[in-house]
């Protein structure tokens, strides 16, 4: 039998072992999606799930406590408006669980596999949600929601976002024109549907802005510099450990306030813990590690950092300058940049956050800093923020009037949805 | 007919037909395949278009999305890596399942090749064409001696094809296609040349077809003959990479010379001149082949040398190589050259690249040891060898073949050698990169859990397993398992944790993982797929022969242990061996409890019932009466009626001896088996199945209790004593016997010496050790362990054949009988015995004490007439004989499907009819009846008249004694009954049809068959 089944000339031969491997690739890609569905059954408890919420218009979900902040705003807005929704959350110490209203229902459903199982059995008019990739990863789309949209959550460019981050959601709650533009190139060339691109800004800058107008101001006569480093390998503290706060304290006068990343602890806590002995009784030098950062933001008159996010969060709230250590950017194979082909809007627009330095300078780095606290380029940080964040201070109604456009212009009997 | 033929029926219909076409076409076979190969071309023509169409439309979409495949390979794996890759899929409108299409429409076309195969091979009127250069198309066409011409022109085409179909693809393609085109070269060679004549053409016309398929790939050329100047320059280059390899066609030369003198040595000398010229012009052929595809050839050399596998996919490999190995030097009886043959297959890559490992490993050197410089010379000799049995078959066509070439040659030997000598090699490499260890957790607990579970099972809860389903078979109790195992698994566990203690931690992580791997194979087998050996009878299983399994269970098992193996890394190297510790917690109370409940349910946990059997010292004797009547009842179990007449041709005195005996030849057996039979032998007709299934209350034991009570009180109030040992199936303290006798009792010891006896050493408590240790072991360890029914304990203990073992007491019990017989009695006596001596395994004892085993049924029927004899010569010494009625009746035929050779009967049937009633069945349904009535004298007489065994129990007490009837017609019942899976819980007995036999066994016409009411 060998011997029959195994002879075919050369040409029909490529074609057999195209079959093979075509059969195999195909058995093996199916079994793998058997794999992950039944993994995603055991761990989801099954699939029974029928949702209390049947016919809600407006549904958040949130992946985390941390994105609370960018609902609330909605949430209120909507509310304001007369407008219901429900929140729905996988953290149980979420604290939109514990928020009540009149119009406002929510629930906790489990962590992210339960989710993914109850979300794809979703019935909404709108669904919303800080999670990016859906339908690409766990979260699918469910049959009967009508709009999904994507709450931008930070005001960077969309090259740091993994592979098809926004592709299939009918809606992105943009916060910049940046990311506009990098949705539509990626829409081109993926030749995905043209999504509903909202100039809608970045809604829990409503909330830290009335936070930060609440919190005491630097009344120390002393300036204040926050060192806000990542806990990668190039960060301040790896590349210069502690004689860069040495280089910092000399020759000047102003507070010092060491955040550093918590990650750090984990992952170089020998670098902690020098600079730690070292400026135990330093009085101009300490350590925050509160779990939020705007107390020290709210003090500091100058940020040092190198590639954290939070240095746009501190030049747009706080209008203050950073000082910026000379980095590469992390390699963005596999990230939504690899695929654009024009500078990110990071690594373009950063150098008008303040200053750029390198390890030239940090011998002198205390002149630099006394320089840039002295002469605040106040101009240059506020048309920065005019050009890149929509509707700065009131993000929140925007969102929720988009909301609200989208809803109503939806038709029950109208299955796939989307605005007309 | 079977399936496979079935469905390639029409392709062979359309083969033939336009075969037989183009021969009334052209009147010649040769130009008649030539036709048939062209017009299959022209047919599938279409078919190729298609696939060619949608195989590049898929290369491009493919070409398309390949950068970004890369890049989320090189960035992402898991369940994020395939999310990201079924997106980009449904973005490029790329479904894989698409990618069968042209699969469906390719598949079509294989059956063509299968079909023109089956048709030409076995196509009788071309033996002896001839066709241009070939002499006889139904014969390899031996051109040049050794060597067939039609396979090299076809892979000369094959190789010119795939140079331009790859012209523009990927190298890996024509690599692939390359060594395909070898593999068929060895594969195909020696066909006959009618087929390689066909499928060269085939070849010709799929390079033709390039020209409609795929133009382009001719096309490149054209800008060469524009510029004479590169064509000079291509052509200088070629002359001097001619000259600068001429080296290759000296080694090509003086091999295919050396071929053809070899050849002509073995063979003739005609035409040598020829041949060796020849064998040169093929070297330059090849040469020239060489210089074209030359950077391929040095590449996949080097690239063979540099290849780098990960240490799992080596150690699988080697793995399969070594499992496949072992499964065929332990198979079945004897070794099984296919599973040797697929541990070949994995074993030739593991030597190339071992053999690439040491080459490289050389040049840096840094195990400069002795040892290893051993090593290599070791291990190319031993792959030379293994490519060598690859030459050395004659016909490289069948598995078969090769593994009987394999077995021819002194090289098999090294088989075993190679598989070391690459696990050496490994590890010398592994050490080198020092294999990451990984820390577990709750190290001692899995190993004592493990442990537990794997010598529990064999030492305790196999054995109860075993001993529950047949209590009566053991003079033991459970709770004498219980206590002998306990003792064993103390001592074994605390030997394996103290060895334990000191290994080093990666011997230590080895060690638990193998127990792991072992726990879960002993548990598949044991709980999960049992593999079916039927029923252990004495020392052997029913149904063995299931050992001789086929390849597919093999591969299978080699999987599953495989891949339990890395499932177990995988869960404890992410620290899951909690999941593992409850499981194996569970898994140890489920066993437990499952066979203690099961021998409680026994009846003999506590104390062995056989032991309250056994009657006062003394009395164990057979006491005949001299005055009164005397009956004996003996029920040899498996018994062929017909070995009489081929024991009576052998031994003529038996007529002599077996005075006043008849032998009632056509006798009909109510059953094929004991336990539906018995109560009817002993009964009578009321007891037969179908009968008895009325009752629906009792059980089956109940029921041939009852039988052999009746008798008993039938015996009873005729005044006589009865004196019996054990029936089967029966609770024999209900039946009211007066002695009975024990399968063997100390007493009879004193006998020893006259029976050639060594010492009494009897017990089976080893046996169901080894059978619990047989089950738990895989597949490819079963016959090692089961050693044809010698066991294990015969690797190591020499079976002293004088014994009285429990093997062999059961015959010399038989050969005792005149030993502890008397005629003291003044009671008529009626005496029944029950001989398991006659059933399988097929064994005797001979008059020296010595025990055969393994022996055919024939032979031990013979030696049950033999040795009964010499009982019956005792009687008629001892005057006895006269007033003694002796029936010899067994309760069915042999199943000879169970025995290895062949049936040792001859078939005296008047009309045979399978379809009515096989001779299986036939002969199954035979069994043997022998009576002698009160004062019967002259030599044994052979009486034709139609009998059945259930006519015992009147022949008897002589109630309507069929045997002083005149010959009347008679119509008997027969059924194809089964082993009662549980006689104590079945009600009915499981039979699936019945006959009705009228008159004659041996005439078919008289069977009708009848199903289950």
């Amino acid at each position: 039998m060998l011997a029959h089944l195994l002879y075919i000339d050369p040409a029909s031969t490529s074609a057999l072992l195209y079959i093979i491997v075509a059969v195999v690739a195909t058995v093996a890609y199916s079994l793998r999606g058997f794999f992950y569905k039944l993994k995603n059954f055991v761990l989801g408890n099954g699939f029974s799930t029928d949702n209390e919420f049947g016919n809600s218009d407006i549904i958040f979900y949130s992946e985390g406590k941390q994105y609370w902040n960018v609902f609330l705003p909605i949430i209120r807005a909507l509310e304001l408006k007369g407008r219901a929704c429900v929140y729905l959350s996988s953290d149980k110490d979420d604290p939109g669980l514990r928020y009540s209203s009149v119009l406002y229902q929510s629930k906790y459903i489990g962590n992210i596999t339960m989710t993914s199982v109850y979300l794809s059995k979703l019935k909404a008019k709108f669904v919303g949600m800080t999670t990016p990739q859906l339908d690409v990863m766990m979260i699918r789309r469910s049959k009967n929601v009508s709009h999904y949209g994507h709450i931008v959550h930070a005001p960077i460019d969309v090259f740091t976002y993994r592979k098809f981050a926004f592709d299939y959601f009918d809606s992105v709650f943009c916060s910049g024109p940046h990311q506009i533009k990098g949705i539509r190139q990626l829409e081109k060339q993926r030749k995905t549907d043209e999504k509903l691109l909202l100039e809608t800004g970045l809604t829990y800058y409503d909330i830290m802005l009335d936070e930060i107008s609440h919190l005491p101001k630097n009344e120390n006569k002393n300036p204040v510099v926050l060192v806000a480093p990542t806990w990668k390998e190039y960060s301040i503290i790896n590349r210069f450990g502690t004689d860069f706060f040495d280089a910092l304290l000399n020759n000047s006068n102003y507070n010092i306030i060491l955040r550093p990343h918590p990650q750090s602890y984990v992952s170089f806590p020998k670098v902690i813990s020098d600079i730690e002995k070292k400026f135990v009784n330093e009085a101009r030098f300490s350590i925050d590690n509160n779990r939020l950062g705007t107390e020290s933001m709210a003090k500091a008159d100058l940020m040092i950092s190198d590639l954290s996010g939070v240095i746009w969060d501190f030049a747009f709230l706080y209008s203050k300058p950073v000082l910026l250590l000379k980095t590469n950017f992390d390699d963005i194979l596999g990230f939504e940049g690899s695929e654009l082909n024009y500078e990110m809007w990071e690594v373009k627009e950063r150098k008008r956050l303040g200053k750029i330095f390198d390890e030239n300078d940090v011998s002198n780095i205390s002149d630099i800093v006394n320089n840039l606290i002295l002469n605040p380029p106040e101009m240059q940080l506020s048309d920065l923020k005019n050009e890149s964040v929509f509707n700065f201070g009131k993000a929140g109604e925007v969102a929720a009037d988009q909301i609200i456009t989208i809803v109503d212009n939806i038709h029950l009997d109208d299955n796939k949805g989307g605005q007309e | 007919m079977d399936v496979f033929e079935i469905i390639m029926s029409p392709f062979v219909f359309i083969i033939k037909y336009i075969f037989l076409f183009s021969y009334n076409l052209s009147g010649d076979y040769g130009v008649a395949i030539v036709l048939l190969s062209l017009f299959i071309s022209l047919i599938l023509l279409p078919i190729f278009i298609f696939i060619e169409k949608a195989k590049k439309k898929d290369d491009t979409i493919k070409q398309r999305m390949k950068p970004l495949v890369e890049e989320i390979k090189a960035c992402y794996k898991g369940q994020e890596r395939y999310y990201y890759l079924k997106t980009l899929n449904r973005q490029h409108n790329y479904s894989p399942t698409r990618a069968l299409i042209p699969v469906l429409s390719l598949l079509i076309q294989i059956p063509f090749f299968i079909a023109a195969y089956q048709f030409l091979e076995h196509y009788s009127p071309l033996i002896g064409q001839s066709f241009l250069f070939i002499n006889d198309l139904s014969k390899a066409d031996s051109f040049m001696g050794a060597i067939n011409i039609l396979p090299v022109l076809m892979t000369i085409v094959n190789l010119v094809t795939v140079y331009f179909y790859t012209i523009n693809g990927e190298k890996k393609e024509r690599n692939q296609m390359i060594v395909i085109a070898a593999v068929f070269l060895i594969m195909l060679y020696n066909l006959p040349s009618a087929l390689l004549l066909y499928w060269t053409l085939n070849n010709v016309f799929s390079f033709f077809r390039l020209f409609i398929t795929n133009p382009e790939v001719f096309k490149i050329k054209r800008t060469l003959t524009v510029n004479t100047q590169v064509i000079e320059l291509e052509m200088s280059s070629f002359k001097e990479r001619l000259i600068a390899s001429l080296k290759v066609f000296y080694i090509l030369a003086i091999a295919f010379v050396i071929i053809q003198v070899n050849w002509a040595l073995n063979h003739t000398y005609d035409l040598f001149a020829l041949r060796i010229g020849l064998a040169l012009l093929i070297s330059i052929v090849l040469y020239i082949i060489y210089i074209l595809f030359q950077e391929q050839i040095k590449k996949s050399i080097i690239s063979i040398i540099n290849i780098e596998i990960e240490p799992r996919v080596y150690l699988s490999l080697l793995f399969f190589a070594a499992y496949f190995h072992m499964s065929s030097i332990f198979f079945y009886q004897e070794m099984n050259k296919s599973l040797d043959f697929v541990s070949l297959l994995f074993l030739i890559p593991i030597e190339l690249i071992a053999i690439g490992y040491y080459l490289r490993d050389l040049k840096t050197l840094r195990y400069k040891s002795f040892s290893l410089l051993l090593v290599l010379p070791l291990i190319i000799l031993q792959f030379s060898n293994t490519l060598g049995i690859l030459q050395l078959a004659d016909k490289l066509l069948t598995v078969y073949e090769i593994g009987y070439s394999m077995e021819n040659s002194f090289l098999f030997t090294f088989r075993s050698v190679g598989i070391i000598v690459t696990s050496v090699l490994f590890f010398f490499y592994q050490k080198q990169k020092k294999l990451q260890l990984f820390e577990i957790s709750n190290y001692y607990l899995l190993f004592l859990l493990s442990a537990l579970y794997i010598f529990g099972q064999i030492f305790i809860w196999g054995p109860l397993m075993s001993f529950s389903s047949f209590p009566e078979a053991f003079e033991f109790s459970a709770i004498d398992i219980i206590i002998k195992g306990a003792q064993y698994l103390a001592i074994v566990l605390i030997l394996l944790l103290v060895v334990f203690f000191f290994l080093r931690k990666r011997t230590k992580l080895i060690m638990l993982i193998t127990l792991l791997v072992i726990v879960f194979i002993a548990f598949f087998n044991n709980t999960l797929f049992p593999f079916d050996l039927g029923t252990l009878q004495v020392n052997r299983f029913s149904e063995e022969k299931n050992l001789d399994a086929p390849i597919i269970y093999f591969i299978v098992e080699s999987l599953l242990i495989l891949s339990s193996f890395f499932i177990f890394v995988w869960l404890l190297k992410r620290k899951k061996s909690t999941y593992i510790v409850y499981s194996l917690i569970v898994l140890n109370i489920v066993v437990a409890t499952q066979s203690i409940v099961k021998s409680i349910s026994s009846d003999k946990f506590f104390s062995s019932k056989n032991q309250v059997e056994r009657v006062i010292e003394g009395e164990l004797i057979i006491n005949f009466s001299k005055t009164k009547k005397n009956i004996i009842l003996l029920m040899p179990d498996m018994f062929q009626g017909l070995a009489m007449e081929t024991i009576i041709e052998d031994n003529p005195n038996i007529v002599n001896e077996y005075t006043g005996f008849k032998w009632y030849r056509n006798t009909l057996s109510v059953s094929r088996v004991t336990n539906s039979t018995m109560p009817a032998l002993i009964g009578g007709f009321d007891f037969v199945p179908n009968v008895l299934d009325k009752d629906t209350v009792h059980t089956i034991r109940q029921k041939m209790t009852t039988a052999m009570k009746s008798l008993i009180d039938k015996a009873h109030n005729n005044g006589f004593a009865v004196t019996m040992n054990k029936f089967p199936y029966t609770n024999i303290e209900e039946i009211g016997y007066d002695i009975l006798l024990p399968r063997w009792n100390k007493e009879w010891d004193s006998y020893n010496y006259e029976l050639g006896i060594n010492s009494v050493k009897s017990d089976n408590s080893e046996l169901i050790i080894e059978t619990a240790l047989l089950y738990c072991v895989p597949l490819v360890l079963k016959s090692l362990v089961y050693n044809e029914g010698s066991w294990l304990k015969s690797y190591f203990v020499k079976q002293e054949m004088h014994e009285n073992s429990w093997m062999a007491n059961s015959y010399n019990f038989l050969r005792l009988l005149p030993h502890i017989s008397t005629t003291q009695n003044d009671q008529p006596n009626l005496i029944l015995l029950y001989s398991f001596n006659t059933h399988f395994p097929w064994n005797y004892v001979d008059n020296t004490g010595e025990l055969h085993t393994n022996v055919s049924p024939l032979t031990t029927n013979r030696w049950t007439i033999e040795t009964f004899a010499h009982w019956v010569k005792w009687m008629k010494k001892n005057g006895v004989y006269d007033n003694t009625k002796i029936i010899i009746v067994s309760d069915h035929g042999v199943p000879w499907h169970r025995y290895d050779g062949e049936i040792e009967v001859n078939f005296p049937f008047i009309n045979t009819n399978e379809e009515k009633v096989s001779q299986e069945h036939l002969l199954s349904l035979n069994p043997l009846l022998l009576v002698k009535d009160f004062n019967e004298k002259g030599d044994m007489l052979i009486d034709n008249r139609f009998m059945s065994n259930a006519d015992v129990n009147s022949i008897m007490f002589d109630e309507i004694n069929p045997t002083n009837d005149s010959i009347v017609s008679r119509t008997l019942p027969a059924f194809i009954a089964w082993w009662a899976e549980s006689i104590d819980k079945s009600k009915k007995f499981s039979y699936s049809y019945w006959y009705k036999v009228k008159d004659n066994v041996f005439d078919a016409d008289n069977w009708t068959r009848l199903d289950k009411e």
